[in-house]
Formats: structure tokens, sequence, C-alpha cells
């Protein structure tokens, strides 16, 4: 049976509430996401001034997600918690970590936004843009996501990611004209290097190398804090496609083009084969495993003119979509919830009011 | 060498060469125009954090000032978005 058509792990089969719909009744927004996501919510309670709106917002936010992202949040995350602006490494807006998403909420604190006048579009777009993005996180690298790993070595030979052509030519020959060649051959060759790696399972299993291990096994070079948790073992070696067009750029291209005419390149292959598939980003090409993250995130952002005929794009709508719509076509159209799914009692008190319930 | 990006119409009809900082245009004098709008300010881009001891992924927002590594790039796609263009880097025969 072809995979595309399997039931997705991240559907859920129930409506949602609109968070709007809790507010009438008046129930507190954290009541809303709780009960709305099966999440866990902790909401850090010594606030600075001001802060109480950006609470808000965040709930906002999540309440104008696309329907998947919501799945994804049902379905992937256990719990979330809005924390105060030291608890994360500067400049950082939210975060992700094994079911748990954390949502910076003083952002007053955040180097880059202090000070200037922002629109509050442009804190609504980056509360978004940081929701799905670490959506994507919990969909690729959880193991109930479902992803496995050769569709995630997809994504990133989709999104132009290739070793030096003088340390490894044969993807700039036929083997990388097309996506699905190109990333069966570098899953051979990261099986190579640990025989544990498993295109079959998801990135989030119990029996595969970390996420983090994937970066330092498949990338150039690695921030300083995937270095810290991993272990080094040699690596296929690739680099971002605007990163590898800058580093060749630097060689000197008398030099450049007698090696690669030994290795039977020429500079115009090169060229060809680094101008194929493009990273949709610069935060996509930061590390590999950025990489599906980030496209997740620009397929689902609404307005942005982004070239739509990207392959990771085009890789990604099969990859991280289809499966989803599939199942959600399945269970048919959902309808918003026209109230909070709560136990009768709760329903009650929240209609009659304290002392009038159960009609007393 | 530095990087050198091409923006042009989908068409192909006009295009423009950018490159360095302070940053140099060469192409259609129109586009130039309208490009060189996009070049003034610091832009807010949007990276990875990672915390080494809790292995915690996060979105960081960060602030390229002028002549910043990678700001040339993310102002001429923001250009290439709103005036419609594509942006892609010069072949490497060109430098």
């Amino acid at each position: 049976m072809d995979e595309s058509v399997q039931l997705s792990p991240y559907c859920s089969d129930r409506q949602y509430a609109r968070l709007e719909t809790y507010r009438r009744l008046g129930l507190p927004d954290a009541a809303w996401a709780s009960e709305q996501f099966q999440v866990r919510v902790q909401v850090a309670n010594v606030a600075p001034e001001g802060s109480g709106g950006r609470v808000a917002e965040v709930w906002e936010a999540i309440d104008r997600l696309p329907v998947q992202v919501k799945d994804i949040l049902r379905g992937l995350i256990d719990e979330i918690r809005l924390d105060h602006g030291g608890s994360f490494a500067t400049g950082t807006l939210g975060t992700w970590r094994q079911g748990v998403m954390r949502i910076n909420r003083d952002w007053s604190l955040v180097p880059a936004l202090k000070g200037s006048q922002w629109h509050r579009d442009l804190g609504y777009d980056l509360l978004r843009a940081t929701l799905v993005h670490e959506s994507g996180h919990a969909l690729v690298e959880d193991q109930r996501g479902g992803v496995p790993l050769r569709h995630v070595v997809s994504l990133i030979a989709a999104s132009g990611w290739l070793p030096h052509p003088l340390r490894d030519p044969v993807p700039y020959g036929p083997v990388g004209r097309k996506v699905d060649t190109l990333s069966s051959y570098y899953l051979q060759r990261l099986r190579r290097l640990d025989p544990s790696w498993d295109g079959a399972l998801p990135l989030g299993s119990p029996t595969q190398p970390s996420a983090l291990q994937l970066d330092r096994d498949v990338m150039f070079e690695v921030p300083g804090a995937t270095q810290l948790r991993t272990k080094p073992r040699g690596s296929l070696g690739l680099h971002g496609p605007e990163q590898l067009i800058a580093r060749l750029r630097n060689e000197n291209p008398s030099w450049l083009k007698r090696q690669l005419a030994e290795r039977g390149l020429s500079l115009e292959q090169v060229d060809s084969a680094l101008r194929r598939r493009r990273a949709i980003s610069l935060y996509a090409e930061e590390t590999i495993s950025e990489t599906p993250a980030e496209i997740f995130r620009c397929i689902h952002a609404p307005f942005a003119r982004v070239d739509r005929s990207r392959p990771a794009l085009d890789e990604g709508q099969r990859i991280l979509i289809e499966p989803w719509r599939t199942a959600d076509r399945a269970l048919g159209s959902r309808r918003v919830a026209l109230a909070p799914e709560r136990p009768w009692e709760a329903l009650q008190l929240v209609r009659r009011g304290p002392g009038r319930e159960l009609g007393r | 060498m530095e990087q050198r990006f091409l923006l042009q119409e989908s068409g192909g009809k006009r295009r423009v060469e950018a490159w360095g900082f302070p940053v140099q245009l060469r192409g259609d004098p129109a586009l130039c125009e309208r490009i060189t709008a996009y070049l003034q300010d610091s832009v807010l881009v949007l990276t990875q954090s990672l915390d080494p001891e809790s292995g915690e992924r996060g979105t960081r927002v960060v602030s390229l000032e002028p002549g910043a590594s990678g700001w040339l790039l993310s102002c001429l796609r923001r250009a290439a978005e709103e005036l419609d263009l594509q942006v892609s880097e010069a072949p490497l025969s060109a430098s």
C-alpha cells in the first residue's frame, strides 16, 4: 500500500471549540488550552508589568493556527509552558523538547525587539512562526509524529544539501538529478557510518541515534552546542547550497577547475547541481535538523510569496502535509465545536452559575 | 571572493546583479532604484537556538545590521518577495 494514504498519527478526530466560546462562558484561557489540546498548561505566575496581555496573545495565536498544527499540538505536545524571558537563551521566542513547548511570554527582553516600535502584527507573525516551526520539530522528531527517517533525508536532499564536489563528486552526477536517488544515496552512506540509522523508523524512535547526531553525521560543520551532545565518527560532510557556493567562490578558480576535471566534473556541472535545489531560508541552512521544521513553517506561511515551485516545498507537501490531508479527508469535514466538551456537571456549573448547580 | 546575487523578473526580461558592502548594483536602472529601497535598514531574521545542557531546541529572532553576514541575502529575498522577482546566486564562473 502507498504510504501516503496511511492514516496519519497526528490527525485528531475531535472538533475544536474556539477560544472565543470559552471567553464568552467566562472560562479562563488556560482552561481552553488544556481542554482543547489535552495538554498540561503552566503559566509562570510572577510576571513583569504588562506581560498579561502577552499571555492572551499566545492563546489567540494558537487559536488561529491551521488545523494541522492544532492537531500536532493535540497529538504530540504534552505540556505548554508560558515562561519568563530569563529562563530562555537570549533572543529565544519559544522552544520544543520531547513533548514540551515553552513560549517566552516576555518579548520586551528580546534584544532584537527591544526598544523598537514593532507593530502588533509582527509580534503575531513571529509567534505563529515559532509555534509552527516548533510543531514541525515535534512532527519530525517525536516518535508519535511517524515521519520515517528516509523521508527526512528526502527533505534534506530536496533542500539542496550537497557535499563539497572534491570530497564526494557522486551527487553531481546522475545520482543527484532526482531527489529520490540522491536521498537513497545519502541514506546508504549514513547507514555505512552507523548501521543503527533505520530509514523506516522516525527520528524519535528509541533505537535510532538522536536528531542532533544526525546533524553531526551528515553536516560538514555543526554548532558547538551540537558537538557537546554528539559523538564524532565521520560525516557525509553536507553543506547548505548558499554556504557551498560561497565556499567554492573562495577557491582559486583555475585550481578548482583542474581538481574538478580530475574527478570528471566541470564548473558548469557543479554550478547547475547547486542551482537545481535551493534552501528555502537562511534558517533552513543553519543545521540539517532545522530543515524539515523550516519547510513545515514555510508551507504554513500564509502570505509569504516564496517560490512555491521549490523542490523542498514540493517534497514537504508530499511528506509532511499529504498524509495528514488524507487522514483528514477520511474523517470527513470538521466543523467548529459549538461548546467546550466538558463533563456534564462542569457544564451545568458554567451555565447556571455557582449555587444553582444541578438544579438544586 | 564575495557573494554575488542575481535578481530577475519571472519573464527574465530585466535583471540586476548585487554584491558587496556598501552594496553594488548593476543592471536595469529602474529595478536597481526599487531594490535600493530594501537595502537601507537592519532586518529581523529567525534562527535556531539549542540548549547544550537539555537539548531543548528553539526559535530565536535576531537583528542583522547592514553589512552583517546574511544581511544582503535577507534584504534581497524581501525585495524579491515584494517586487515579484527571483533571487539566486550568480554563476560560479562569473566570479
